[in-house]
């Protein structure tokens, strides 16, 4: 796992979203993701830290998602959360795109959109059909 | 049932009628027991744009079934006043007219086998990951999808 640290000084009147747009910017050079933090704030300025990484998750296919895809399973890197991969999942299977199927990490299903930690799995499971 | 390890329910093909048999046989010793409720699930050989299903070749996201069916069975002894619970799913080809799906539970009366044993299948139906594949007489195949 890469890591590396970038401090930056912030004005206050700076939104959450322009953070996360810079910071995005800042990893586009080097395709790793930063990790941020608040280490110092006074009334006019927020001391922010930086932490760079590289997460690699794994993706299962399972069913009729299995065969569209071609594979059961491929390895994703330099990811940070579920929707990031499901981007970039559907930008490289567009077949994906009108499939139905539901999202599970480390086997339950999830809803909403989750940071990843290491070695994670994600699976794309059709409608079932069991019994 | 909380610490109770994960159990296997997957059997690589039919569910035969003597495994059911050979089942049922092993809760003689089991005296406390009134009543037994089984459901077998067969599949059934449709029509679809007119080829007929031969089989249907199942598929499962193993581990995930597997701590799902823990839980189903942990909710269902919780909800009903069951003596045990059994539970055997096919894995592979099963062909028309085979059996593919067994529940089996027992209680000291009738009724909660009866309940338990229909409110298991219909949560195996729901939630478990498992897929098939409907092998049509021309060899080609549809993807089976369950109904709510």
């Amino acid at each position: 796992m890469e890591i590396g640290i970038h401090l930056v000084d912030f004005f206050v009147n700076l939104v959450e979203q322009d953070l996360y747009k810079w910071l995005f910017r800042q990893k586009k050079s080097n395709e790793i993701k930063p990790i941020s933090g608040i280490i110092k704030s006074t009334r006019k300025t927020i001391r922010i830290f930086t932490l760079y990484y590289c997460m690699k998750v794994k993706i299962l296919f399972f069913g009729q998602l299995a065969e569209k895809v071609k594979t059961n399973s491929l390895e994703m890197e330099n990811v940070y959360n579920t929707d990031e991969v499901m981007k970039e999942l559907i930008s490289r299977l567009p077949v994906l795109q009108d499939q139905p199927y539901r999202i599970a990490l480390d086997r339950e299903i999830i809803e909403v959109n989750v940071i990843l930690t290491e070695n994670q799995t994600i699976a794309l499971l059709p409608p079932y059909a069991g019994g | 049932m909380s610490d109770h390890k994960l159990r296997n329910i997957f059997v690589q093909g039919p569910i035969t009628g003597s495994f059911v048999g050979e089942k049922i046989s092993a809760h003689a010793s089991k005296t406390n027991i009134g009543g037994h409720s089984i459901f077998l699930g067969q599949v059934r050989a449709d029509e679809i744009d007119g080829q007929c299903v031969t089989g249907i070749e199942y598929t499962a996201y193993e581990e995930m079934a597997l701590e799902t069916m823990h839980q189903i069975r942990q909710d269902i002894f919780e909800k009903h006043h069951l003596t045990c619970m059994h539970v055997y799913h096919s894995l592979g080809m099963v062909k028309a007219g085979e059996n593919s799906l067994f529940v089996f539970t027992s209680s000291k009366h009738r009724s909660p086998a009866i309940k338990a044993c229909e409110e298991c299948v219909e949560r195996i139906k729901k939630e478990l990951p498992v897929w098939g594949k409907e092998i049509l007489s021309n060899q080609s195949h549809k993807w089976k999808e369950n109904k709510n």
